[in-house]
């Protein structure tokens, strides 16, 4: 069964209320969305003529890459197999977990060195090392932050973005035992130097994948702070796990993709270190993995693949760009939404893939205002989706809804079964519109009858109740020509 | 050229004047206004909260009305909204089922403007004599923006305003929090995305907030309310129709 | 049945399900983008994007002059220890300033590579148009000296500077695939701690790139 790891995002409700009150948080969230926009808008704005064309190109690749998706994952397998990766498939979650515990285990490993990965999060892999008695070490120092801290990261781009420099020095110090200088820099050595030791004693080291290329059989990784050229250097073994759907047919194809991402998602030209592995090391290496592992992780992928709209969901590219620019991400942050993948690529992910009763609230949490549809670098129609999503459960979603969701549609279907037949009426519309105008206006002065209408409580409780002018247009339009004739 | 205005169910009910200054604007550019009064609604509300089946009859009926009357020789059919603007050009998509008046609704849609949209694209016309003295600050409403590409029409018309000066938020084409049922379904989340706006409104000085959507202003309106802000939420027709006011 | 049976069939029956979808999309074209202009122009971008991603760029006439500025950076930067990857140029240019501190050699173990304060290598190409250099340990046997000291030093003879990506990937097609390919622009660095950014964090924090004009006097290695 397809599932993603330590998932609660039936509590969106509660969660997102104790974001909301958490001041800190939501400033250091503003500022962070402000700068990786002006970043990203930057580094866009070099290539601005090209920009919209190699979005159609990108979202063409993908669209018939995942058309072609059977074909070209035995392509890749072939392939790969060729230059000396084992290749090995997950249905779901459990048995990808289980896969790689036999992989350390054949090894004989006691240490898993770990680059950030967010598949390894959806299938909650360190727990299953660990439960296993290995020791795992997160390498990148946002993954690493929120591995001490006992947290899942709060965004796919930049795991630590919750953290102010305070709360991650506060817990360095508790974590290492010893007092540490207060800045960025000092903080970021500390680390350097602690990480340095786990790389060095580690047997296995574990990367996720940024692009399958299937006619090569190799894979292609980035990062930015050098922890996964170690990962994929120092161990004797290299695991990669990977999703499904994280092929490209053409080595030619990551030229488009490299000028993309980095733009995208963090405002660079491209990434400090773009990894391409092309099997284990050959004989005159010294150095490098002598077995490299490849997971193909399905867990609910292919489900996706049976709505042309929906389908869409997997040509994403895990770049971040719609964190950084969703005005509810920016107000509730990453843990809000109860899933490894949150804000606008989360809502539509994490129901698809863990099930709707695990996260109908998802889809609905958001105002449709299609920004992150506007900055997707593969056109990834969001708020089409959502709004797909929206469908299924308002109208088949019966039995597999959790608990708000229940409870709102309970108040929501019969209402607008009633609106629907109001406003096919413009008699009764009239009237309507006459009762709704004079309980706004009774409203506006009054909140004593707010708990009879929860709609309007609930609008109350951050906004006052908007006045109605007085009569309708229609009421003007018909005097007005009265008065012409 | 013969107009009829798709007026909208929140103008029609609570912002009458907004639809009367659209006619009045709309007559200044030479059109001959029409009001159809058995118009009720776009049927985004229970579209965009997945009550697909109950939009569906409502937006039919919609279509139906508005294409009987294209067909009568009515040339351009205009809204004070860019929100209910998009949605009748998303109509056939939702009708596709049934495809006569899927068909129709896309004949609709071609013929559908938003009232900025209208004025500059389709009538060239950017100054409509009007004169408002004080300072504003514009929002872009999110679906006439990027659902209808409409960001510059709103600003042309505005430069040509006297006496008006418009000073430009870093926010502007951030969402306001409304998003229909959103808005009562985490109205945390809604009046803090609010929040975060009105603080740079509110800050910049002006005496008003200026967009062409009442959905948005009637939540921008509630949350500045609520702060006990003296800045105003306007909608932009309130505003171009003025040819002698101030704040 | 295996997982990967299980993973192809649900593949092909939810593809099946949507129809002849598939007859509709093709895969596009790509364009390849080049740089224009002369050699000099590709020399400018490829140090204006080095430096605008926090590494150096020395230009120089000959192995020689290399030697010299790398005896500089080894002075200011109070290096004691020096690690040389096999590739014939940087052999050569790390020889005329032997002598004066310790060279480890890669063939050593990773430990004395992780102590040495500099990492000397070649590289396969180098990318104007980002400032990006690709290293294959297969040429320079060994990944780790371009990776653990915290300053690296690389070598390039002007001939293997190559416009775009594009044009860097087509020769990475032509040849045989080594077994790993690193694109490298500029030092390692994070921003992980409120968006500061820091440089130098796992991989080194210095790098400094010896682009050398005439490189005659040493076999080249491809
Ligand atoms: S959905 Fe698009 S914008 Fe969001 S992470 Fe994926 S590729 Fe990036």
């Amino acid at each position: 069964m397809s599932t993603i790891h330590d998932i609660r995002s039936s509590h969106f409700k509660s969660d997102a209320r104790e974001a909301i009150a958490n001041v800190e948080l939501r400033g250091a969230l503003a500022r962070a969305q402000e700068q990786s926009n002006s970043k990203r808008d930057r580094a866009i704005q070099r290539i601005a003529d090209d920009w919209e064309s190699m979005r159609d190109q990108a979202s063409a690749i993908k669209t018939w890459t995942l058309e072609n998706l059977g074909e070209q994952l035995e392509l890749f397998e072939r392939n790969a197999v060729k230059n000396g990766i084992q290749v090995h498939w997950a249905e779901d979650a459990e048995n990808a977990c289980r896969l790689v515990n036999e992989i350390c285990a054949d090894a004989e490993a006691r240490s898993v060195i770990k680059s950030k990965s967010m598949v390894t999060e959806e299938i909650g892999l360190n727990h299953t090392l660990e439960a296993a008695g290995l020791e795992v070490v997160e390498s990148d120092l946002g993954e690493w932050i929120v591995q001490i801290a006992g947290e899942t990261p709060s965004h796919i781009v930049a795991p630590a973005i919750h953290h102010t420099r305070e709360s991650i020095h506060r817990l360095f110090e508790e974590t290492l035992g010893r007092k540490i200088p207060t800045d960025a820099e000092s903080m970021t050595m500390v680390a350097r130097e602690v990480l340095r030791q786990a790389f060095l004693r580690a047997d296995v080291g574990i990367t996720g994948v940024n692009y399958l290329v299937a006619e090569t059989g190799s894979f292609l990784v980035l990062e930015n702070e050098g922890n996964q050229r170690l990962t994929t250097s120092l161990p004797r073994v290299h695991i990669a796990v990977s999703g499904i759907e994280k092929i490209v047919p053409r080595l030619a194809d990551l030229d488009l993709f490299l000028r993309m991402i980095g733009r995208s998602g963090t405002g660079q030209v491209v990434t400090t270190y773009q990894n391409l592995f092309c099997g284990p090391r050959r004989s005159p290496d010294e150095d490098g993995p002598r077995d490299m592992h490849m997971v193909l992780v399905d867990n609910g992928r292919t489900k996706l693949l049976a709505s042309e709209k929906r389908r869409q969901t997997l040509q994403c590219i895990r770049c971040g760009a719609c964190l950084n620019i969703c005005p509810v991400y920016r107000q509730i942050g990453g843990h809000a939404y109860g899933s490894v993948y949150p804000g606008p690529i989360g809502s539509i992910f994490t129901p698809q893939v863990a099930g709707l009763h695990k996260a109908s609230q998802l889809p609905f949490a958001s105002s449709l205002c299609g920004a992150c549809k506007d900055v997707c670098p593969v056109k990834i129609d969001i708020p089409g989706i959502l709004l797909d999503l929206r469908e299924e459960i308002a109208e088949h979603g019966e039995g597999q809804r959790d608990q708000e969701t229940e409870l709102k549609m309970k108040r929501e279907s019969p209402a607008f079964r009633r609106w629907s037949s109001l406003m096919q009426s413009p008699r009764k519309y009239r009237m309507s519109g006459a009762l709704v105008r004079t309980m706004a206006l009774i409203a506006s002065h009054t909140s004593l009858f707010d708990r009879f209408i929860p709609p309007l409580s609930a609008w109350r409780s951050t906004r006052s109740v908007p006045r109605p002018e007085g009569g309708s247009f229609r009421a003007r339009w018909r005097r007005r020509t009265e008065a012409n004739r | 050229m013969r107009v009829q205005l798709f007026v909208t169910c929140l103008v029609d009910q609570f912002r009458p004047s907004v639809g009367e200054a659209t006619v009045e604007i709309l007559e200044r550019c030479g059109c001959t206004v029409e009001f159809d009064d058995r118009q009720t609604c776009c049927g985004q509300p229970a579209f965009n909260s997945g009550h697909h089946e109950e939009a569906k009859a409502v937006v039919a009926r919609t279509i139906d009305l508005l294409a009987e009357w294209l067909d009568e020789g009515g040339d351009a059919i205009v809204c004070p909204s860019g929100s209910c603007s998009a949605m009748i050009a998303h109509s056939s998509e939702l009708l596709a089922d049934d495809p006569v008046r899927s068909e129709k609704a896309r004949r609709v849609a071609e013929r559908t403007w938003e009232l900025t949209q209208f004025l500059i694209d389709e009538m060239k016309i950017d100054d409509l004599e009007s004169s408002w003295k004080g300072t504003i600050t514009l929002h872009d409403a999110c679906h006439g923006l990027r659902d209808l590409g409409i960001r510059d029409q709103p600003r042309r018309l505005l430069a040509k305003v006297k006496g008006l000066e418009v000073k430009e938020c870093a926010s502007c084409d951030r969402c306001c929090g409304f998003g229909g049922t959103f808005s009562v379904n985490y109205p945390l989340i809604s009046g803090a995305m609010a929040d975060d706006k009105i603080e740079e409104i509110d800050a910049s000085g002006v005496d008003a907030v200026v967009s062409g959507d009442v959905s948005c202003l009637m939540q921008l309106e509630g949350r500045l309310q609520a702060t006990n802000s003296r800045v105003k939420a306007l909608h932009l027709a309130q505003l171009l129709v003025e040819r002698d006011a101030g704040s | 049945m295996s997982d990967r049976e299980n993973i192809l069939n649900a593949v092909r029956k939810a593809l099946e399900s949507t129809g002849d979808a598939k007859s509709a999309c093709t895969l596009p074209e790509l364009s390849r983008p080049r740089l224009e202009g002369t050699q000099e122009t590709l020399i400018g971008r490829f140090i204006e994007e080095v430096e605008a991603v926090s590494g150096r760029v020395h230009r120089l006439a000959n192995i020689d002059s290399a030697a010299r500025q790398l005896e500089t950076l080894i002075r200011a930067g109070k290096t004691e220890s020096l690690a040389v990857s096999r590739d014939p140029i940087a052999r050569a240019i790390s020889s005329r300033v032997l002598g004066r501190h310790v060279v480890v050699d890669p063939e050593d173990n990773q430990d004395a590579i992780a102590e040495a304060d500099m990492g000397l290598t070649g590289v396969r190409l180098a990318i104007a148009e980002h400032g990006t250099l690709m290293l294959a340990p297969e040429d320079d046997h060994g990944r780790l000296a371009a990776l653990l000291p915290p300053h690296h030093v690389a070598v390039l003879a002007v001939s293997q500077l190559v416009g775009t990506l594009a044009e860097a990937i087509e020769h990475l097609a032509s040849d045989s695939q080594p077994a790993t390919i690193t694109f490298v622009s500029g030092p390692s660095r994070t921003a992980d701690i409120e968006q500061t950014l820091v440089i130098g964090i796992h991989g080194p924090a210095l790098l400094d790139i010896l682009l050398i004009e005439d490189t005659q006097e040493e076999d080249h290695p491809s």
